[in-house]
C-alpha cells in the first residue's frame, strides 16, 4: 500500500440538481482517492451518480447543478475553489476525458487532424507541423494503422472502434495525469470493446496515467481496473481492489448485483432464472430515510431504516457502507 | 416431426450506391435454420452481422429478397395482402430495444396496448380492455400505468409495456431484438425472468437477438452466430460455449471474461469489414488466424460436426486442433 | 371515450402550458394578445361609437378645425377622429378585429394545407413526395404581394382576396416542416409495429404521424401569427386588401399619410396598436419557440 499523495482526492462531495420538480441529491458526501498510475473503476446503475462524479471532476456539470459541499483535490489543488481559467488550462492538459459515444463527441464537420491539433495547440505553443507530429505519434500509440490517412478523414468515415481510438489518442495527446472515461465502450461491439480495453491496459504501461473508469459493466471493471468503487443512489457503498470486491463482495447491493448478472449456463440442469434485486432504484426526489438501499435489502433491520451508514474501512483497503459491518 | 419454423436460404439484399456504381448490401445472405416450438433461439452477432434484418425478415416486416419461411408447414413467404396481415398479426409479435421509440410518445399506455386488438376490429372495446388488463397483470404492472405516457415511465416499466403489447394478440412467436440492452443490470435480470415466466405460461417461442453473449448464453437453448450476413455456427448453447468451433465464435466467447477457457490466443487483425464490401470467399478470412488460400476463394458450407451443431469453415480440422491446444494451456477463470 | 381523449389532450397540453406560464415574456405577450382578442370579440359592445367603427361617417364633427372631419383627441373622441368624422378608437377596435380574424384564419388555413400536403408527401415518399414538394416549391417562390395583385385583378378587392393571397402563400413553410417530421417518424419502431399489426395507412397517418409531427408546426404557427398581421396590414396599406368602409389598421395608416403633418393622431394610434399586436404575437412566438422548438434541442 503506497503512502504517496494521491493524484485525485475527493472528499465529502455533494452535488445537487435543481429541477422543476424539486431538488435531487445526485452525490451525497462522496469520498474517494485515485493514486498515480492507478485505474479506478466506478460502477453503478442509473441514478447512482457515477456520471455526475465524472463531470464534477472535470468541471463540466450542467447549469442546473450545484456543488453544495466537499472538495476535489487534484495534485494538491482544490478544483472547486480554482478560478475558471485554471480549470480550463487543466482540462485537456492534465485531466482529459473520453466520452461514451464517439459519433457525437467528435465534431462531424472537421477532419480528424484539425480536431486533435486544436487540442494540442490550445495547451502547447507549437506550430501546426509539430502538433501534427504529436498527433501522429499518439495515433500510432492507439494502434491505428495508416495514421497519416486517418488525419485526413472526417469522423463519419471511420468505424465506431476507430473513432473511439481517436478519442483516446486525443485524450492522451498532451500526456495527462488523469483520464476520465465515461462508459467509453458502451457504444462499440464486444470484440472492439475487448480490443480497446486491452489497448488501455497497454497504454497504461507506456504512457503512465491514471484512469477514472465509469461504467455499469462489472466485467469491464474486473478486466482492467485495479480498484473499484461501487455506487448506489448517490453514495459509495463499497470500495476495494477489484479482485477482492468481485471474488468476495461484502455489501448486500454488490452481492445482489453480481448474482443478477446472466452468465452462459454450464449444464441443462442449471436454472435459467436469475436472482433479482427486488424493487427498483429509489426516486431521488424523495429518497428513503436511512440507508438508501434498505427497501431492497434482504438483511435490512431497524437501524438501516433510521440511520445512513458511513463508509468505513473494514479490512486493509476495503471500505463498506453498511450497518452489518 | 415437423419443424415449427423453418427458414431456407433466406436472403435480404439492399441496392445501394449510385447509378454508375451499383452495389448490393447483402445484409442477410443465404441463411437456413429451424426453430422448435417453445424454444428460445438465440441470434448473436455484432453490428453489421444482419441479425436484426434477419429478425425483421422472419416476420416479413422487411420483405426477403429470396428464400422460404415455413411456419408449421405453411409457406409464409407466399402469403399476400389480407392473409399475410392476418397470419402475421395472430402469430408474431416483436419487442424492440428502446421502448421510448417503440411506444408512441403521444399515446398513453392504454391506447398503445389496445391498438393491436382494435386496429383490425377483431375485438370490441370492452373485450379488448379486459385483455389489456390481463396483459398488464402478466407483466407485473399496476393499473395506474394505463394512463401514463411513455416518458413518465422508467426504462424497465416502459419495456414491460412493450412486452405487454407483444402479448395482447396472443402470439406464438415473439421476436426480441435486444430487449434488455438499454436497461440497467438489475432491471435486466427482472425482465429476463419475466420473459421466462411468460414463455412458460403462454408457450411462447422466442427469437432472441442480441450482441450480449452473456444474456444469450444464459437464456437460450440454441444459438446461431452471424457474421456479415452469413451464418457461421449454429448449435446447442451449452455445447457452443464449451466447444466453439468457428474461429469467430471462439473470438466472441473469449471476450466474456468468465469464459472458462480463453481462446484468444491470437490478436484480432484489423477492423470489421463493411457490409458494403464484404471479403471474397469466407467473409471472416481477413481476420482469421487459421485462414488459408481456399478461404479467400470459396465460401464455406455449413457442415454438421455433431448432432445439431453446424459450422461453416474450411479448416475445421485445423481449428479443432487449435481448440485442443487452447484447452491444454487453459487459463481457467472459474 | 371522449372524456378520456379530452383528458389526454389536457395532460399533453399541460406539458406545454406549465413551463410557459413561468416565462415572463410569454406572460406579457399573452396578456397583450388576451386584451386584443377581447377587443376583437367585443368590439361592437365596447366601442364608444360602434356604428362609426363599422364605417358610418359623421358630418360636421369639428367643422372649425377640419372640414374633412379629422378632429384631434377630445373627451368625446379619446383618440380623435379620422376622415369622415369617424371615432378613431372605435375604428381601431374594429381594425383589430379584422387583423386578428385574418391572421387566425390564414394561419389555420396554411397549417391545414401544409399538414395535408406535408404529411402525405413525407409518409408516402417516392413520386408522391416529389410531386407534392415541387408544387410546394412553386408556391414558395410566389411573393404574396404579387399573388394578391393578381387576385384583386380577377376577383376585385376585399377580405377574401387577402385571405386567399396570404393563405396560398403561407402554407409551404408548414408543408416542409410537416414533411420532414413525417419522414423522421415513419421509420420509428412504433410505426413499424403499427404496420405489423395490420393498421391501415389512414390510422397510421392520423393517429401516429400527425400527433407526433405537430409540435414544430405549433411553434411556427405562434411565430407566424404576428407576421401575417403585418403582411395583411401591408397589403391593405397598398390598397390590395379590405376596402373601406371595413376598418383595417393598415388601411387606416395609409389614409393617414395625407394628414400626417397636421393630424398626428390619425397615423399614430393605429400604428401603435398594430405594433402592439404584432409585438404580443411575437413575444408568445418567441417564448414558445425557446421552450419547444425540437430543432433547438432544449432540455426541459
Amino acid at each position: 500500500m503506497t503512502h504517496a499523495v494521491p493524484l485525485l482526492e475527493i472528499r465529502d462531495l455533494t452535488v445537487e440538481y435543481i429541477t422543476h420538480a424539486g431538488t435531487i441529491k445526485a452525490l451525497d458526501r462522496i469520498s474517494l482517492k485515485v493514486n498515480r498510475s492507478e485505474f479506478l473503476g466506478i460502477v453503478g446503475e442509473s441514478g447512482s451518480g457515477k456520471s455526475t462524479l465524472a463531470y464534477a471532476t472535470i468541471g463540466l456539470l450542467p447549469q442546473n447543478s450545484r456543488v453544495t459541499g466537499g472538495s476535489i483535490t487534484f495534485d494538491g489543488k482544490d478544483l472547486l475553489k480554482a478560478p475558471p481559467k485554471e480549470i480550463t488550462s487543466l482540462r485537456g492538459r492534465r485531466i482529459s476525458m473520453v466520452f461514451q459515444d464517439p459519433m457525437t463527441s467528435l465534431n462531424p464537420v472537421f477532419k480528424i487532424e484539425e480536431q486533435i491539433c486544436r487540442v494540442i495547440q490550445q495547451h502547447k505553443a507549437v506550430n501546426k507541423k509539430i502538433a501534427r507530429d504529436i498527433a501522429l505519434e499518439h495515433l500510432a500509440h492507439v494502434e491505428l494503422p495508416e495514421a497519416n490517412r486517418i488525419l485526413e478523414l472526417y469522423p463519419f468515415e471511420l468505424s465506431g472502434g476507430m473513432q473511439q481510438r481517436v478519442m483516446i489518442a486525443m485524450a492522451l495527446s498532451l500526456s495527462p495525469d488523469l483520464v476520465i472515461a465515461d462508459e467509453p465502450t458502451s457504444a462499440v461491439d464486444a470484440t472492439i470493446q475487448f480490443q480497446i480495453l486491452e489497448l488501455l491496459s497497454r497504454l497504461r504501461q507506456s504512457q503512465n496515467f491514471s484512469m477514472l473508469f465509469i461504467t455499469h459493466n462489472l466485467d469491464i471493471v474486473s478486466q482492467i481496473c485495479d480498484r473499484v468503487v461501487v455506487m448506489y443512489a448517490g453514495r459509495v457503498v463499497e470500495e476495494g481492489s477489484s479482485h477482492d470486491v468481485f471474488s468476495d463482495p461484502k455489501h448486500p447491493y454488490t452481492q445482489a448485483l453480481m448474482k443478477s448478472i446472466p452468465r452462459p449456463r454450464k449444464s441443462i440442469a442449471e436454472s435459467k432464472r436469475l436472482s433479482v434485486i427486488e424493487g427498483s432504484i429509489p426516486d431521488m426526489l424523495f429518497p428513503p430515510k436511512g440507508c438508501k438501499f434498505h427497501p431492497r435489502c434482504p438483511y435490512a433491520f431497524d437501524k438501516c431504516k433510521q440511520e445512513e451508514p458511513e463508509l468505513k474501512e473494514v479490512t486493509e483497503g476495503r471500505k463498506i457502507a453498511c450497518h452489518l459491518y | 416431426m415437423s419443424d415449427f419454423i423453418m427458414v431456407k436460404n433466406l436472403k435480404k439484399h439492399y441496392p445501394s450506391g449510385t447509378f454508375f456504381n451499383r452495389r448490393m448490401i447483402r445484409a442477410v445472405d443465404d441463411v437456413s435454420f429451424k426453430i422448435d416450438k417453445k424454444e428460445s433461439f438465440g441470434l448473436v452477432g455484432e453490428s453489421g452481422s444482419g441479425k436484426t434484418t434477419l429478425g425483421l425478415c422472419l416476420m416479413r416486416l422487411l420483405e426477403p429478397t429470396s428464400g422460404k419461411i415455413f411456419i408449421e408447414e405453411q409457406d409464409f413467404t407466399l402469403m399476400k395482402g389480407r392473409k399475410l396481415k392476418e397470419f402475421r398479426a395472430t402469430r408474431f409479435s416483436i419487442v424492440y430495444q428502446n421502448p421510448l421509440s417503440s411506444l408512441d410518445p403521444s399515446w398513453i399506455v392504454e391506447q398503445t396496448l389496445l391498438e393491436p386488438l382494435t386496429v383490425q376490429r377483431t375485438f370490441s372495446k370492452t373485450e379488448a380492455k379486459s385483455i389489456v388488463q390481463e396483459a398488464l397483470a402478466d407483466v407485473g404492472l399496476p393499473s395506474y400505468i394505463l394512463t401514463r405516457f411513455p416518458h413518465e415511465l422508467s426504462g424497465g416499466q416502459a419495456q414491460r409495456v412493450a412486452i405487454a403489447r407483444a402479448l395482447v394478440n396472443r402470439p406464438e412467436i415473439v421476436i426480441l431484438d435486444e430487449p434488455t440492452s438499454a436497461l440497467d443490470v438489475s432491471v435486466q435480470a427482472q425482465l429476463l425472468n419475466l420473459l421466462l415466466d411468460l414463455q412458460e405460461k403462454h408457450g411462447l417461442t422466442y427469437l432472441f437477438i442480441s450482441h450480449d453473449l452473456n444474456v444469450v448464453g444464459h437464456i437460450c437453448d440454441r444459438i446461431a452466430v452471424m457474421y456479415l450476413g452469413k451464418l457461421v455456427e449454429l448449435g446447442d448453447t451449452i455445447e457452443l460455449f464449451n466447444m466453439p468451433m468457428h474461429p469467430y465464435t471462439q473470438l466472441l466467447v473469449s471476450t466474456i471474461s468468465q469464459a472458462s477457457v480463453k481462446f484468444f490466443k491470437y490478436k484480432l487483425k484489423g477492423e470489421p469489414p463493411s457490409p458494403l464490401n464484404p471479403p471474397s470467399g469466407c467473409r471472416f478470412h481477413t481476420r482469421c488466424p487459421y485462414a488459408t488460400a481456399i478461404c479467400s476463394e470459396e465460401e464455406p458450407k455449413m457442415v454438421e460436426v455433431s448432432k445439431g451443431h453446424f459450422v461453416a469453415c474450411h479448416n475445421l480440422e485445423f481449428v479443432k486442433s487449435g481448440l485442443i491446444q487452447a484447452k491444454d494451456r487453459a487459463i481457467l477463470i472459474e | 371515450m371522449l372524456a378520456d381523449t379530452l383528458q389526454n389532450i389536457k395532460r399533453r397540453a399541460n406539458v406545454w402550458t406549465k413551463p410557459l406560464l413561468k416565462d415572463r415574456i410569454f406572460l406579457v405577450g399573452a396578456i397583450i394578445i388576451g386584451i386584443m382578442i377581447f377587443i376583437a370579440i367585443f368590439a361592437p359592445w365596447i366601442s364608444p361609437y360602434p356604428a362609426q367603427g363599422e364605417g358610418e361617417t359623421v358630418p360636421n364633427v369639428c367643422p372649425a378645425i377640419s372640414p374633412a372631419g379629422v378632429c384631434p383627441p377630445s373627451f368625446q373622441h379619446l383618440f380623435g377622429t379620422e376622415q369622415g368624422g369617424r371615432d378613431l378608437l372605435s375604428r381601431i377596435f374594429f381594425g383589430i378585429r379584422t387583423s386578428i380574424l385574418v391572421s387566425f384564419l390564414v394561419v389555420m388555413l396554411a397549417m391545414g394545407i401544409g399538414l395535408a400536403v406535408g404529411l402525405t408527401a413525407g409518409y408516402f415518399g417516392g413520386l408522391v413526395d416529389e410531386a407534392l414538394m415541387r408544387i410546394t416549391d412553386i408556391f414558395l417562390a410566389i411573393p404574396h404581394i404579387l399573388l394578391a395583385l393578381n387576385i384583386v385583378a380577377i376577383l376585385g378587392p376585399g377580405l377574401v382576396d387577402v385571405f386567399i393571397a396570404l393563405g396560398a402563400t403561407w402554407w409551404p413553410a408548414f408543408a416542409r416542416l410537416a414533411r420532414s417530421q413525417a419522414v423522421a417518424i415513419r421509420n420509428r419502431p412504433f410505426v413499424m409495429i403499427a404496420k405489423a399489426i395490420g393498421a391501415p395507412n389512414r390510422h397510421i397517418v392520423f393517429k401516429h404521424i400527425l400527433p407526433n409531427s405537430i409540435s414544430p408546426l405549433l411553434v411556427q404557427m405562434s411565430i407566424d401569427l404576428g407576421a401575417v398581421v403585418l403582411a395583411e396590414a401591408g397589403l391593405s396599406f397598398i390598397g390590395l386588401g379590405v376596402r373601406p368602409p371595413t376598418a383595417d389598421l393598415g388601411q387606416m395608416i395609409f389614409a393617414a399619410i395625407d394628414f400626417i403633418t397636421t393630424s398626428w393622431w390619425v397615423a399614430l394610434f393605429p400604428g401603435l396598436f398594430l405594433t402592439l399586436l404584432v409585438l404580443g404575437f411575437n413575444m408568445i412566438g418567441d417564448a414558445v419557440r425557446d421552450r419547444f422548438d425540437p430543432r433547438l434541442r432544449r432540455q426541459f
